[in-house]
């Protein structure tokens, strides 16, 4: 298994002088999944979560993770402010990281003659974050003094689906764009339309920006909001070629012979028996519509990947899986023998030499202890998965022949 | 990177609770090796019979976690004590999913979701020792015992924590 | 569905194999049991504390743990462990869950296969301390094994191996301190 060691974590921040940092950084983290957000998208409860992490628990349980209330699919929303902070604190984290780290390097070694710059850095990180987050909110109002060109492209690639509230109070005004109306309107920054005041925040949510994709004239300061739209204009999700998100299948209606034809019109495996093919589906549902709400789609061959990992760890090819899902992926018709014959022929070689040897060694052995029956009564995931062994030794050769882990397969 | 979600929280939880463990407990794979296989070691809470103590106690997670909850189980003797079996298992609100409630007594809220963890785990069954919950009770007979004769329960746990600890 | 017709091919070979290699070995564990009697080299961990021996008098520099898990892993030859050490391939570093128990010789009498693994589930009752094998560092007093590891302070290492030891002495520590304060508790007011 090839683990990246040095997966990053909030406890990275603990033992430096930004200590403080580890809370801010679990908060930008998925709860479910333990990682930064990907495609963070809030619930109908207001918790966030990843979409791909949200949409995996509510096919399975159809409830709120964190406070369990019943929510759907359908009703799951981007959360952009949260991919902007997390943007820019990802940005920001290693150079951070690296110094509080030498921060606290040179407080162990004692040379502790300049205690100040571990505070400092932490205003000033502090600061920086208070910035983004204004600068974002305080947009429309122009008090956006940096251009931070990355924080804010995602929020106004995202600005294009879903939002519909706040559009309602948007007074259409583009006429007289020149004159200082008077009449308590202020002009949107992205599209330049006039609305009431307190309009803008609850209209920038939704706001398109192509209504009047040149800027405002008026509008005094046009750099200054400049930034809040080019790199947005490359968004990967224009409405033409925008993935259609794939509809929820009513299983039962369906019989099998037609489930597989939906399969191949899908372009994703068609093999299995039919609770297979229904858990393959919703998972690759799953990982289709997140990619949907992603800013930065994948291609349809990178999320074929993934599903094929997904069977290989949950799937029909999930070694674990009771010995039944495994018959059942050999059985199929498509199935590679060759490719099968491949990745397992050590496998099985190491299992009959492993059994040719504990058998004469069982011949000799003095061992004592039948093993305990209880075990046996477990269910069949945990009989492979731990195989009934006596000692160390055999555990460790078990959990070698066994492709537990999908990488151990090409 | 073809680690699946679950190994890959698995070792975020690892180093988590190996960087900032709580109070009194220590967990991680058996071997990094197979993330799905952990061991832990809980220490009895104080005030009570088990205070003192030290309990071992496996981990599997399924490979769907942390959608479904791992199973916990005490070794080297099991556990006397009204919601572990008398092979170990535990028998905890917090280690069953929201779908099927054998008991019928769990509210939603106190049951497994994906945002738990296992620390969570730990220190709900650390809370577990400290106060049994005899509405479901798994080892009968220790349920009775603790709710009929207490102080011959206490004594029981207090040998078997000494046993444990080999004195 | 799907075709169910039994046909004999490489992976239901397979599955029979691994079916029958359990259901022989099971067969064989409840046949042996009766008469586990003081056979010295058996299979698992009851390594011959004298061919332990034997190898440390040629090579002192090794540990006995790395010792015995090659003995383990090649069935008990010693020709094969000197062999492997002397060609310069070293030895494999055990895993931490191998936990022998290092009592090294001058006993003849084996003890009935010692060393529980994690792995293991028995049902009958265990203590911590010879399920971990801390005998030997009991008897220690806590004062020197505190600097051994300065590094267990973070408790985490980008090493695998690295953390697969603190973590490993984490337990140890947690375990060894509970005896103690156990053993100090029950001196101070005895029964």
């Amino acid at each position: 298994m090839e683990q990246s060691f040095d997966l990053p974590d909030s406890t990275d921040w603990l033992d430096t002088p930004v200590s403080l940092l580890a809370p801010l950084e679990s908060s930008l983290r998925c709860q479910v999944c333990k990682d930064f957000f990907d495609t963070p998208v809030i619930t109908s409860c207001s918790h966030t979560f990843c979409s791909l992490c949200i949409r995996r628990c509510l096919s399975t349980e159809g409830k709120c993770p964190t406070c369990r209330s019943g929510d759907q699919e359908l009703k799951l929303r981007r959360n952009w402010l949260v991919q902007e902070i997390l943007e820019a604190f990802q940005n920001a984290r290693e150079s951070v990281l690296t110094l509080a780290k030498k921060e606290a390097a040179r407080i162990a070694a004692g040379t502790t003659e300049d205690p100040e710059p571990p505070h400092k850095k932490r205003r000033l990180r502090e600061d920086s974050e208070d910035q983004e987050v204004h600068g974002t909110e305080n947009g429309p109002q122009g008090v956006r003094t940096r251009s931070q060109t990355q924080v804010v492209q995602a929020p106004a690639a995202g600005r294009d689906h879903g939002r519909t509230s706040g559009s309602l109070e948007v007074v259409e005004d583009s006429q007289d764009e020149d004159c200082e109306p008077g009449d308590g309107t202020v002009a949107c920054p992205i599209c330049a339309r006039r609305m009431k005041n307190e309009a803008v925040f609850a209209h920038l949510d939704s706001c398109t920006g192509n209504s009047n994709p040149v800027a405002n004239p008026a509008s005094n300061n046009p750099s200054s909001f400049g930034s809040l739209r080019p790199p947005a204009r490359q968004m990967p999700i224009s409405p033409s070629k925008a993935p259609e998100r794939l509809p929820a299948m009513n299983y039962s209606l369906l019989k099998d012979t037609q489930l597989r034809k939906k399969f191949r019109d899908l372009g994703i495996p068609n093999w299995g028996p039919r609770q297979l093919l229904q858990r393959r589906h919703i998972e690759w549902m799953n990982l289709w519509n997140a990619n949907c709400d992603s800013s930065f789609p994948k291609s349809k061959r990178a999320l074929l990947r993934e599903l094929d990992v997904w069977e290989r760890t949950q799937g029909g090819l999930a070694p674990t899986q009771s010995s039944l899902g495994q018959t059942a992926a050999v059985m199929a018709k498509d199935f590679d023998t060759a490719q099968w014959s491949v990745n397992h022929g050590t496998d099985f070689k190491r299992l009959i030499e492993n059994a040719r040897k504990k058998s004469e060694a069982q011949v000799r052995s003095t061992i004592s202890g039948v093993k305990p029956t209880s075990e046996q009564g477990d269910m069949p995931v945990d009989r492979l998965a731990e195989p009934p062994v006596e000692d160390e030794a055999e555990g460790l050769r078990a959990a070698r022949w066994e492709p537990q882990i999908p990488d151990n397969m090409p | 990177m073809a680690s699946s979600v679950a190994q890959k929280r698995l070792f975020h939880e690892y180093k988590n609770l190996s960087t900032n463990p709580p109070e009194g407990i220590t967990a991680g794979p058996v071997s990094e090796d197979d993330m799905f296989y952990w061991e832990a070691l809980i220490e009895g809470p104080g005030g009570t019979p088990f205070e003192g103590g030290v309990f071992a106690a496996e981990l599997k997670f399924p490979k769907d976690y942390p959608l479904s909850p791992p199973t916990m189980k005490f070794v080297s003797g099991g556990v006397w004590h009204p919601n572990v079996y008398p092979n170990g298992t535990v028998c905890i609100s917090i280690l069953h999913p929201p779908g099927d409630d054998p008991n019928h007594y769990e509210h939603a809220s106190e049951r497994w979701s994906p945002i738990q963890s296992v620390e969570k785990i730990l220190i709900s069954v650390m809370s577990m020792l400290a106060e049994p919950n005899d509405e479901s009770p798994a080892n009968v007979e220790a349920a009775k015992m603790w709710r009929e004769r207490r102080s011959e329960y206490e004594q029981k746990v207090r040998d078997e924590v000494r046993k444990g600890l080999g004195l | 569905m799907q075709d169910d017709e039994p046909s004999l091919n490489i992976p239901s070979l397979l599955t029979l194999a691994v079916v029958s290699f359990f259901v022989l070995r099971w067969f064989l564990n409840r046949d042996d049991s009766p008469s586990s009697g003081g056979r010295p080299r058996g299979r698992g961990n009851a390594v011959d504390p004298a061919q332990v021996e034997q190898i440390i008098q040629m090579f002192p520099q090794l540990s006995v743990r790395e010792i015995m898990w090659d003995l383990q892993r090649n069935g008990g030859s010693v020709a094969a462990t000197t062999e492997r050490i002397l060609t310069g391939r070293g030895l494999e570093t055990p895993p931490p869950s191998f936990q022998p128990q290092i009592t090294l010789p001058s006993t003849s009498t084996q003890s009935t296969p010692t060393s529980r693994t994690p792995l293991v589930s028995k049902s009958d009752a265990q203590d911590l301390i010879s399920r971990y094998n801390l005998k030997g560092q009991l008897a220690t007093e806590p004062g020197p094994d505190a600097p051994t590891s300065p590094a267990s302070a973070s408790g985490w290492s980008q090493n695998k191996e690295e953390r697969q030891r603190l973590l490993q002495k984490r337990r140890d520590d947690m375990i060894l301190a509970a005896r103690r304060k156990m053993e100090q508790k029950s001196q101070a007011q005895p029964k």
